[in-house]
């Protein structure tokens, strides 16, 4: 039997906090430091910051929940809403106020944000465009790194797999 | 078997797809503790529809009164604040029959035990 090629509908947790631990560890990271200009480099003064922001988004426990994979129609959607203008043999145009929202439309399910009551406030576009800028951040970084994981993921199977799977003949040839 | 719940708009869900909308359903639950409902299908999804596990999903919006905290219908405060917070049911499919009745897809399934 092939393997099922088909997307199941898996939901994966993804904690805010998470992202700033990244931000940490690129700063701490001398190869990424090394290829950055002197100016830009990371000042000890930056990494206070970066720990204070993982210590203030642990002790906010900020979540979201996202498909662990978009299928072939999800990732059309992402593109065809991007696009502003496409003509043969031109660059195409996108549509700048739809970049990275079409892809947070596409994989967001759910968040821990509540409103001022404390009261649960569902996913939809008009509650993610009235997020503050630092959590709209937060969460496009987080679904990035997340596709870059699965993607990863992919490309380790499929390595996986042609190592295993050998074309050898059926049978030799008489001639 | 006694008439549980009634509804315009319920939801058929594989996972966090939507694989049909069911208009004008009806969950009843017998004197045993068995869930069955009827409903009528719209925009349905032949592959979702054919996927499992399938949830079937009532939403409800209820009332309560901040003030003293019971719903609504109860509340005898002089100024009730009304207070409006979306929930819904949620039942496991465990087997549906699909089909045509005078134009329209109506549905039967058997459900499991209510989902918290």
């Amino acid at each position: 039997m092939g393997r099922n090629r088909f997307v199941k509908p898996d939901m994966v947790r993804l904690y805010l906090a998470d992202v700033h631990r990244r931000h940490l560890e690129d700063l701490l990271d001398p190869l990424k430091q090394q290829a950055l200009e002197p100016e830009k480099r990371a000042t000890p003064s930056d990494l206070d910051t970066a720990r204070a922001a993982i210590a203030d988004a642990e002790a906010d426990g900020a979540w979201i929940d996202v498909k662990r994979e978009l299928n072939a129609g999800e990732t059309r959607h992402v593109f065809a809403q991007l696009v502003k203008d496409m003509r043969a043999g031109e660059k195409i145009a996108l549509d700048p106020e739809k970049v990275g929202i079409t892809k947070v439309l596409e994989y967001l399910l759910g968040w821990s944000f509540t409103d001022d009551k404390g009261q649960s406030v569902a996913v939809s576009q008009g509650a993610i465009e009235a997020l503050d800028q630092e959590t709209y951040t937060e969460i496009t970084q987080a679904i990035e790194a997340h596709e870059a994981r699965m993607e990863a993921d992919r490309t380790e199977r499929k390595k996986k797999t042609t190592g295993i799977v050998t074309s050898e003949a059926i049978s030799t040839s008489v001639a | 078997m006694a008439l549980a719940i009634t509804g315009v708009n319920g939801l058929i869900k594989w996972s966090y797809y939507t694989a049909a909308r069911a208009e004008g359903y009806a969950v009843y639950r017998d004197k045993d503790g068995h869930w069955t409902m009827t409903a009528t299908l719209v925009l349905s999804d032949a592959f979702k529809m054919r996927q499992r596990p399938l949830i079937f999903v009532a939403p409800y919006v209820r009332e309560t009164c901040a003030s003293c905290l019971k719903a609504m219908q109860v509340c005898s405060c002089r100024e009730p604040q009304r207070v409006s917070a979306p929930g819904e049911w949620r039942w496991p499919i465990e087997s549906l029959e699909m089909g045509p009745v005078t134009g329209q897809t109506k549905m039967q399934a058997v459900l499991g035990e209510q989902l918290p």
